[in-house]
This record gives structure tokens, sequence and C-alpha cells, in this order.
């Protein structure tokens, strides 16, 4: 049994934490068969034929954690100040063990006097693990995929 | 504008004055010279495979739709109406027969030429459609598939411009493809920074950098892959860097890297199953000595002046927007006829990379940014590009050479953008 409660505060919490370049945190909340997904360019493609913002399993998502923890990943020094609302969560108490949730964000990134707008549709899906809730997969659907981008190294 | 120094004090043999960096007279002059003139690289036949399929561009700052036609010929069309002046194509790519302008409807046909004009009594009887379609652009050529356009009718012939030096890195680019075809069909990575676009010009062939800017990369792909990533940008790296005529720069791998076509040809146990598939479709095309050959030179890594460069898998292309504001659009290659787990590999690799959430380039971008503030404390105003000069040597093929982490490419690409920008050459 998961419930909108509890799918709320996980969601909000992983919002802080990516807000707060809590890295290990961050990545604590994925499990081992993780999947992380941007897609570029549309919102929808084959990741074997068509280029991704990201794209990661456990063991990309361990790289990706381990360069902004570096102290030389200079795209990130310094870090972006970041603000992010989640909201529009679409969620129904389920039964199951693992449930699918929507959700829309919107943030407010600011790094040396540039102000960033980023928003996109968030598709989480989500495991019972003992107590708490963990992450299986997460596909962003960023508005401006197709855009030509700034900054994105923090963590989305 | 008062004592406007000349190029040639701006760019000297080992130095160049940061003004070429940061000053917008300068900037609105390249626009003109390089952009506007010169030969410029506009898109790749296989993002317009099919009939009625099309592209749109800028070439400098001038909209073009690259676009093949009903007719089967690849055209780029300036992407303006030849009534009011509005682009007749809005879209970033697809498939048309007919472009209509959305003021009023005048409509061409994907060939350009002018198919009709709403309630076209009104104008003078010598109105003739056929001298209003869509104006091509005034020269365009193609090689192995990449198509470049110059605005101006006359100029460097394009094979002069091309030379034989960056031919042969197209031709490895696309060599390396078992059926000859690369594909520039798996998306892009765009991104912009807040600098010249002469900074991701000259990065482009820049070993040096490596080492310093993507400590944070390759210490991970050391500890992952087992090899020392860090090895090619030192000093005693056997790689060569080359001065290939017209401001081109390519890097020649092969004395890093001599047994790697050998041991591609002979079935290495360590070669996994997915890319020994690969060589073998490459061995059945070209043969065993060929292929050997390929793969000791691969991958490609070539600047073609002014705004396109050959990284690894990927096409990169630079689009400058003003003197401080430079777009970049990368885009991963697939090769035909290989293996999916060797295309799917190719894109996750780059993907690691490259793109504004990528692990590598954004860290470029940073740098670039870095660059445009730190250029403008110009009490002492010069850069340096001195690294290795004097030590060149004529290689083999002919062409000026350099260790790899000399600043034989900067020397390059700025030394011809001098004549170019005072008219020496074109």
């Amino acid at each position: 049994m998961i419930t909108r409660s509890e799918v709320e505060r996980f969601l909000y919490m992983e919002a802080r934490l990516m807000d707060g370049h809590a890295y290990d945190e961050w990545f604590g909340l994925w499990t081992d068969d993780a999947r992380y997904w941007i897609p570029c360019n549309t919102d929808d493609h084959d990741t074997r034929t068509h280029v991704s913002l990201v794209h990661e399993d456990h063991e990309g998502l361990i790289d990706r954690i381990a360069r902004l923890k570096s102290g030389a990943a200079w795209s990130q020094d310094p870090t972006s100040r970041l603000c992010r609302v989640v909201s529009n969560i679409e969620f129904a108490d389920c039964e199951g063990p693992e449930c699918e949730v929507h959700s829309v964000f919107n943030l407010t990134a600011v790094r040396r006097g540039r102000t960033d707008i980023i928003a996109g549709r968030n598709l989480h899906r989500l495991r019972r693990v003992g107590d708490s809730l963990a992450m299986v997969s997460k596909t962003v659907w960023l508005v401006d995929n197709n855009e030509v981008m700034n900054n994105l190294t923090f963590l989305i | 504008m008062s004592q406007h120094p000349t190029y040639q004090e701006l760019v000297l043999e080992d130095r160049v004055h940061g003004s070429i960096y940061t000053d917008s007279r300068i900037f609105e002059e390249e626009i003109d010279r390089i952009f506007h003139r010169g030969w410029v690289y506009v898109g790749h036949e296989s993002e317009i495979s099919g009939r009625g399929d099309y592209c749109t561009r800028f070439v400098g700052r001038q909209p073009v739709i690259l676009v093949r036609g009903e007719d089967d010929e690849i055209r780029v069309l300036m992407n303006r109406c030849r009534h009011r002046g509005a682009v007749v194509c809005p879209y970033e790519r697809g498939t048309a027969k007919l472009f209509t302008c959305a003021y009023h409807a005048w409509t061409y046909r994907n060939t350009g030429s002018l198919l009709a004009v709403p309630h076209d009594e009104r104008y003078d009887s010598s109105f003739d459609k056929a001298d209003y379609g869509l104006t091509m652009a005034p020269r365009q050529a193609t090689y192995r598939g990449f198509v470049f356009a110059s605005l101006a009718p006359e100029g460097q012939p394009f094979d002069a411009y091309l030379g034989r030096g960056p031919r042969r890195e197209l031709d490895l680019f696309t060599d390396l493809a078992p059926d000859g075809k690369v594909l520039a069909t798996a998306g892009v990575h765009k991104y912009a920074y807040p600098g010249n676009w002469k900074l991701q010009v000259e990065n482009n062939v820049d070993a040096y950098h490596f080492n310093f800017v993507h400590k944070s990369f390759w210490q991970i792909m050391n500890k992952r892959g087992g090899v020392r990533m860090d090895s090619l940008g030192t000093a005693a790296s056997a790689g060569r860097i080359r001065n290939l005529g017209n401001g081109h720069v390519g890097w020649d791998y092969r004395p890093l890297q001599e047994k790697a076509g050998q041991r591609a040809i002979s079935n290495h146990p360590k070669t996994p199953p997915w890319q020994q598939e690969y060589f073998d479709l490459l061995i059945d095309v070209h043969g065993a000595a060929k292929t050997a050959e390929l793969i000791t030179a691969s991958p490609a890594h070539v600047f073609v002046f002014p705004n396109l460069a050959l990284i690894g898998s990927q096409i990169r292309v630079m689009q400058p927007k003003a003197v401080n504001h430079t777009e970049v659009f990368v885009y991963p290659t697939l090769l035909g006829g290989a293996p999916e787990e060797f295309n799917s590999r190719r894109i996750k690799a780059h993907e690691a990379f490259y793109g504004p959430a990528g692990g590598g380039a954004t860290d470029d971008l940073e740098i670039f940014a870095r660059l445009d503030t730190g250029l403008h404390a110009d009490v002492d105003p010069w850069v340096l590009m001195a690294r290795g000069l004097g030590k060149e040597e004529l290689d083999l093929d002919g062409f000026l050479s350099g260790q790899i982490t000399d600043e034989l490419g900067s020397r390059t690409i700025l030394h011809h953008w001098r004549d170019v920008m005072s008219g020496i050459a074109q």
C-alpha cells in the first residue's frame, strides 16, 4: 500500500535534496535497477537510436554523482542556486508495491547573475522498500528539450 | 572607430590581441567576410533522405532551407519570401511539397520555384512567376554527404577550399560506416554560451585543456575503463596536430594507436563481440588492410573552417549569434550498416560527455564564459598561442605537424582568420 500523502512527502523531499545539491542523499533514493531519463528534442524516442539529455542506469548515476562531487566540475563551480515547486501531483492510493506518479515542476536556477526558468513534467515510478519509498525510474519531459539550452548540470 | 588596428597588428605569430574575441565591430566584419562570403557548412544529406525532406539553418545571420526537392536534387534556398520577405518555412525540419508564406500565401514548390501568387491579376502584365522563385544560395557543394554553401556568387572554388586534408577526414568519418553512410538522424544537443564563437572553434582542436577542464570526467572513465584517458593530453603523447591549410586543423591519432588496426582485424580475445562484429563488417567491405588503416586512424577529429568539426562520432556546428553569444549544435551520428548494439553504445558514450546535462562539454562552456569575462581585462591584452611554435615538422603526408598539445591549432585557425579578415585569403 502506497498512500498519496507518502508520495507527496517523497516528491517534496526529493525536490529539497536536488535544490540543496545533496548528491549522496538524492542518490540514496534510487533502487539498483534505476533508470533516469530526460529525452532530447522530443518527448518520446528510442534511446538506442536517438540521443537523450540524460539516460542513465544505476552505474551512470554513480558516475554523475562522483563527477559533481569531484571538485573539478567547473560548470557547478560555483553551484547554481535552485528553488523548485513540485505540483499537480496525479496519484490515488495504490495497493501494490510499486506505483507511478505524474507531477510537474517549475525550477528557478540562478548562477552568476543569470536566472533560468526550467519547467517540465515528471513521471516517477516509486517502490515500497521497507518503511520508505525508493525511485525505480524517473522521466523528465522538459518543455524546452528542443531549445538551445544553458547549464543543466544540477539535479533535475 | 578611431585608429582601428589592422588585423596584422591583432594577430601575431605567437599571440593574438584579446579584442578579436570581444570587439563587436570585428564580429560584424567576421559575419560579413567569413560567414556571408566564404564556404560554410550547412547540413548533412542524411538529414533530408526523402524527397521533400527539409531542415532550416542559418548561414551566418541568413536563414536558409536545406531541402531535397521532388526532383531529388538537394538545394540550399534562402528562407525568405520573394514578396515581402517573411520566412516561408518557420519549422526546424519536416517534409513538404510546398512552402507557403503565411503573409499573402505566395506558394513555392520544394524545388524553390514559385507555384502560385493569389490574385496575381493586379500585378503588371510583365510580372512573371518564373522570376520569383526562392533565391538559391549563390554557391553550394557537397562532399561525402556534407553540404556547404557560400553566399558569394564568386570566390574560392569549393575544391580549393576544402583541400585534401579535410577531405581525408570526411572520408575517414564516412568510411567507418560499413555501408558507407553516416546518419545524422540521432537528434541534436543544442547549447549556448556567453562568449565568442572562436573560443569553441579553437577548443575543438585543443588537446592541452583536456586533462584540466575534463578532470572530473576522465578520472571516472579511467576508473571504469582501466584506460589512461588523460594520456592523450600530455607532452609525452605521440598524437599529432596538423595544419591542413585554409584554417582547417586535424588531429592524427595514428602514431598513438599503431596496434589498434592490427588488433581489429585479428579477432583479439579482448575485443567485445559487438565491436568485433562491427570490425568484421568493415573487413567485408574494405578488406583487412584498409580496415586496419581506418581503425588506426580513427576516430576522425578535424575542424573545418569556419563552423564545422567532426569529433569522434559527432558533427559539431558553431553558430555565432553575437560577439559574446554562440550556439553549438552537436549531432551524434550513427554508422549505417553497423550492428545495433554498436550504434546504441555510440549514442550512450556521446551522452555521457556532451549535451547541456553531460559531464564534459558543459565544463568547456563554463571555461568559455570565464574567458569572455577575463578577456575584458585588457591592460595586457595579449593571448598566447606560442606552445610548440618553431617545433613543427612536415609530416609524411606533407602537412605541418606538431605534438598534439601544441597550439598549432589556434595558430592555423587565427592566422587564416587574419588573412581572410584582411582580404589576403578567402
